[in-house]
């Protein structure tokens, strides 16, 4: 009832709340409010969306940097990386991260712990060394190789933000197919990268 | 307007309009917080799926290339240990005048040389095609490699695959083509890798000539052979 009659009072009145100028200092508030909620909520979109769309570049250039790493030629010998892995058996596949009698540990990972009865191996393998030198300018990566997607039989990893589980290749990752010159097998190459490390890519 | 300000007749209004403010904040928030209308839908999605789309032909391109690269070795060794198409090749006599002609003195011309590299080559290389999948495709997308696509040309130790049909991604809104030729080292010229294979077999089967033999009957040498069109 009281402030019925307040409306009332003021409606008759014709005047506002308080004084003209109090009357003008409310109204800048209240344009100030509502343009504050509404860039908040353009701006947060905007965010969103540019995350999307950094999200969506950053798998692009995974596959790019993928099939560059996979054509770019291992220095000292005639063939591309590809190549390299496509010559090989698949037993020398097999045996590629710790070696045997007549097959070359070319993803054998320098073992720099020094513990354990058996001894690691005691320099990085071909492989693993060019990887290295090739994806140098990437702060995390990891590049997981299968045969027929059941096999891993090598996983070389620079960083710490990549999981170190073996087998945990799936989401934000490039992959790529390459054959084997024996015909029965396929080798699939998987390359996951951290999004906040990547940097330039002039080696590429 | 200036008896309006001074009979201040607009600022009865003031209430209500705070009021109506305040009920729009109020449904702004509800709504801000409400993902399912405000999300940004597929931006840039048609764009990024041309991109991907072209990263998967790149793919499906090197692999095609390192497929071609073994196939053509593999073909290679074949002609050296006269297996698959090169076994059974018809060819010329030397010296057609000749009725004792033995088969290991012919030698295939050079169109049914390369008509039988043709033949293996394609046929490993289709083998190889059949074994590649794209799983980064979803449902009803397809990627369509052609099989037996290939007219070959050799050109200082080069293999050059130039494709008849192109490599097709379909998808829902975007059809994309490429011409999957290839250009590949094989270290290896049809011709004279061919001939010097046959100088050498020949050069084995000579036997030495007995010096009281007689007349010598006379026979094409390869050189003499080549000069009158066998395989060039």
């Amino acid at each position: 009832m009281k402030y019925k009659i307040l409306f009332r009072k003021l409606a008759k009145s014709k005047k506002g709340f308080d004084d003209d100028f109090t009357d003008i200092i409310i109204g800048i508030i209240f344009i100030a409010i509502i343009f504050i909620v509404v860039f908040v909520y353009i701006t947060n979109t905007q965010v969103r969306i540019e995350k999307a769309i950094e999200k969506e570049s950053n798998n692009l250039e995974k596959d790019y940097i993928l099939l560059s790493y996979l054509r770019t030629p291992i220095e000292g010998e005639k063939t591309t990386i590809a190549e390299y892995l496509g010559y090989k058996e698949k037993r020398e596949l097999v045996n590629s991260r710790y070696g045997t009698v007549g097959i070359n540990a070319f993803c054998a990972i320098k073992d720099v712990s020094s513990s354990g009865i058996i001894p690691g191996p005691t320099e990085d393998g071909l492989l693993v060394k060019e990887t290295n030198k090739i994806l140098e300018d990437i702060n995390d990566w990891r590049v997981s190789m299968y045969i027929n997607r059941e096999n891993e039989f090598c996983s070389i990893e620079k960083g710490r933000g990549t999981k170190k589980k073996s087998g945990d290749i799936t989401g934000e990752t490039a992959k790529a197919v390459i054959p084997s010159i024996h015909q029965d097998f396929n080798i699939e190459i998987y390359l996951k990268l951290n999004i906040f490390g990547f940097s330039s890519l002039s080696s590429i | 307007m200036n008896k309006t300000i001074k009979t201040k007749k607009a600022t009865m209004i003031l209430f209500p309009v705070a009021l109506f403010i305040m009920v729009a904040l109020i449904f702004f928030y509800v709504n801000y917080n409400s993902k399912d209308k405000f999300q940004p839908a597929n931006v840039g999605d048609a764009q990024m799926s041309i991109l991907e789309t072209y990263q998967q032909a790149e793919k499906a391109l090197l692999y095609i290339d390192l497929s071609a690269k073994y196939s053509a070795n593999k073909t290679i060794e074949d002609l050296k240990n006269k297996k698959g198409s090169f076994q059974n090749l018809d060819c010329e006599p030397l010296d057609k005048s000749s009725e004792n002609q033995e088969q290991e003195d012919c030698i295939p011309t050079k169109k049914q040389v390369y008509d039988a590299f043709s033949a293996d080559f394609n046929s490993c290389l289709d083998d190889y095609l059949k074994e590649y999948k794209e799983t980064e495709l979803k449902k009803g997308e397809e990627l369509i490699i052609p099989k037996n696509n290939y007219d070959l040309l050799f050109k200082e130790n080069h293999l050059i695959g130039i494709a008849i049909q192109n490599l097709r991604i379909n998808k829902k809104n975007i059809n994309y083509s490429i011409k999957p030729s290839f250009n590949v080292n094989i270290d290896f010229d049809l011709s004279e890798g061919y001939l010097s294979y046959f100088k050498q077999e020949s050069e084995n089967e000579e036997e030495p000539e007995d010096e009281g033999s007689g007349e010598v009957p006379e026979k094409f040498s390869t050189e003499e052979y080549i000069k009158r069109g066998g395989l060039i």
